[in-house]
């Protein structure tokens, strides 16, 4: 099969981005919704040979890749999602109020930092279903290619993935945490998103978003579509909804509007497992220590320590240090009741 | 920003509307997938036949009916049109669309509804923990 990579559209005179994306990336669903809710016209390459492409093109080789319309290339959701905030201001994903944006950046790198863990292990620790788990993803990435390349890929693709469990911190001792954390935040989420589906007003933020790529995959992965249906049945069907948004009106939440159920129960998650385990992570780096160990619900992590975890840490400090003393008096109560001020304050030393 | 020209009002559970925003995402047609509320007050309002999924056009026509929408669509728009240009392969697509729209749509709805019947039969047996507290709160 061809990929078409003439560069207009053919009712729009102005290129489209291009997202070098899959199905199975769950910070390339995050980036596809973000750019149906937002309007913004793109197309998807989501096989693995149209990426060698992009991956010339970017520090670190990991999907997503986002072409822009001039033909420079950038990656990490995160920042792209900011970025794209310059391109485009309406529909904006970065709740209005300050307070709230500092919040949804909190949640955000909740879920891909962390919640991320318990994907991958829904993914790729359960070996019953690893063989069509790698599979399934290669058929994606070499969608058209045929059972016999498909069958090839997929076993190579289950044995480097199964081979990074350890290094990922996908552990057998780490496997009650790891699905507590999604058990806590499917948790979370349930009983607020029949009444509400999003976090800071009935429009979406980034921090859905990055909730929704992870949680995504709970639809998809074999071991985790049984469990998590039956947790967390609007949940999934949230998911749903959220891979096209381009129709979806809202509005942020006003001040005298309260915060969602859904937001002190995410940031309890972050004060008692996620922002420790950032502190521990810190910890280690600089002691040199090999190991990060972090107990919390009861359970115990091990993992090893990462430096993109730290920058994860000092970009979340940067963003409270950077709050107005108006919107300060509006988070801190809220972080402080949830454990979460602390280790937002100082550099390792709380 | 651009304005997407069209609107496809639709559910994700319905067959007709996922053939649709599929068709449009493939031909790169401009437009916003709406759902919820709104996609069942324009099925009631704008069209005859009260079905999901709706298309407005950029003129503000609402139309339904997903195989008279795609060829008039195919007419419309040019590029990477879905049509085989093989004339002997178009008329076998055309009839294979005629046979999933209209016969394999049977069996979708079995397995969406019977098997709802069979969880309020069996209430304490296969069903998910969830679906039985759906169940059980009608």
């Amino acid at each position: 099969m061809k990929e078409d990579h003439s560069p207009s559209m053919a009712t729009n005179e102005r290129s489209p981005y291009r997202l070098y994306a899959h199905i199975g990336s769950p910070y390339s669903m995050k980036m596809r919704a973000v750019l149906r809710y937002r309007r913004i016209p793109h197309v998807v390459a989501g096989r693995m040979a149209d990426w060698a492409k992009a991956f010339k093109q970017v520090r670190v080789p990991v999907m997503p890749v986002l072409e822009y319309p001039d033909g420079t290339f950038q990656n990490d959701s995160t920042p792209l999602i900011l970025d794209l905030e310059k391109h485009q201001t309406e529909r904006s994903v970065i709740p209005e109020r300050e307070a709230d944006a500092f919040l949804a950046a909190l949640i955000e790198d909740l879920a891909d930092e962390w919640l991320s863990k318990a994907m991958y292990a829904y993914r790729w620790a359960f070996p019953e279903h690893t063989k069509w788990t790698g599979r399934l993803i290669a058929f994606d990435q070499h969608f058209g290619g045929g059972r016999e390349n498909i069958e090839r890929f997929g076993h190579e693709f289950e044995t480097r993935q199964v081979g990074r469990n350890a290094l990922v911190g996908c552990t057998e001792a780490n496997m009650p945490m790891l699905i507590e954390i999604a058990n806590r935040v499917l948790d979370a989420l349930e009983p607020s998103i029949p009444e509400q589906p999003f976090l800071f007003g009935t429009r979406p933020s980034n921090a859905d978003f990055a909730l929704f790529g992870q949680l995504c995959q709970f639809t998809l992965d074999l071991a985790a579509i049984g469990p998590c249906q039956d947790r967390a049945p609007y949940t999934m069907r949230w998911c749903h909804h959220v891979h096209d948004l381009s129709g979806h009106v809202g509005e942020w939440r006003r001040e005298d509007t309260p915060m969602s159920p859904a937001v002190d129960a995410l940031l309890g998650l972050a004060g008692e497992a996620y922002l420790p385990f950032l502190l521990a992570n810190e910890a280690a780096l600089e002691s040199g220590a090999e190991r990060v160990r972090i107990e919390a619900h009861g359970l115990a992590y091990e993992g090893a320590p990462f430096k993109y975890q730290r920058r994860c840490l000092e970009g979340l400090r940067a963003g409270y240090a950077a709050l107005s003393e108006a919107a300060r008096s509006h988070v801190d109560p809220i972080l402080e009741a949830r454990d979460c001020l602390a280790p937002l304050l100082s550099s390792g030393h709380t | 920003m651009s304005t997407p020209s069209y609107r496809l009002y639709g559910y994700t559970m319905s067959p007709f509307s996922m053939k649709m925003r599929s068709y449009l995402r493939y031909r790169r047609i401009p437009f916003e997938w709406v759902s919820g509320a709104r996609a069942n007050e324009v099925a009631m309002t704008k069209v005859d036949t009260d079905m999901v999924p709706v298309l407005e056009n950029p003129q503000g026509v609402f139309k339904n009916d997903s195989t008279f929408l795609i060829d008039e669509l195919e007419t419309l728009v040019l590029e990477r049109r879905s049509d085989p240009e093989d004339e002997a392969d178009a008329f076998l697509a055309c009839l294979i669309e005629d046979y999933v729209d209209e016969w394999l749509l049977l069996p979708m709805f079995v397995q969406r509804w019977r098997h709802e019947a069979d969880r309020l039969v069996n209430s304490n047996s296969t069903k998910p923990a969830a679906l039985k507290r759906f169940n059980d709160g009608r």
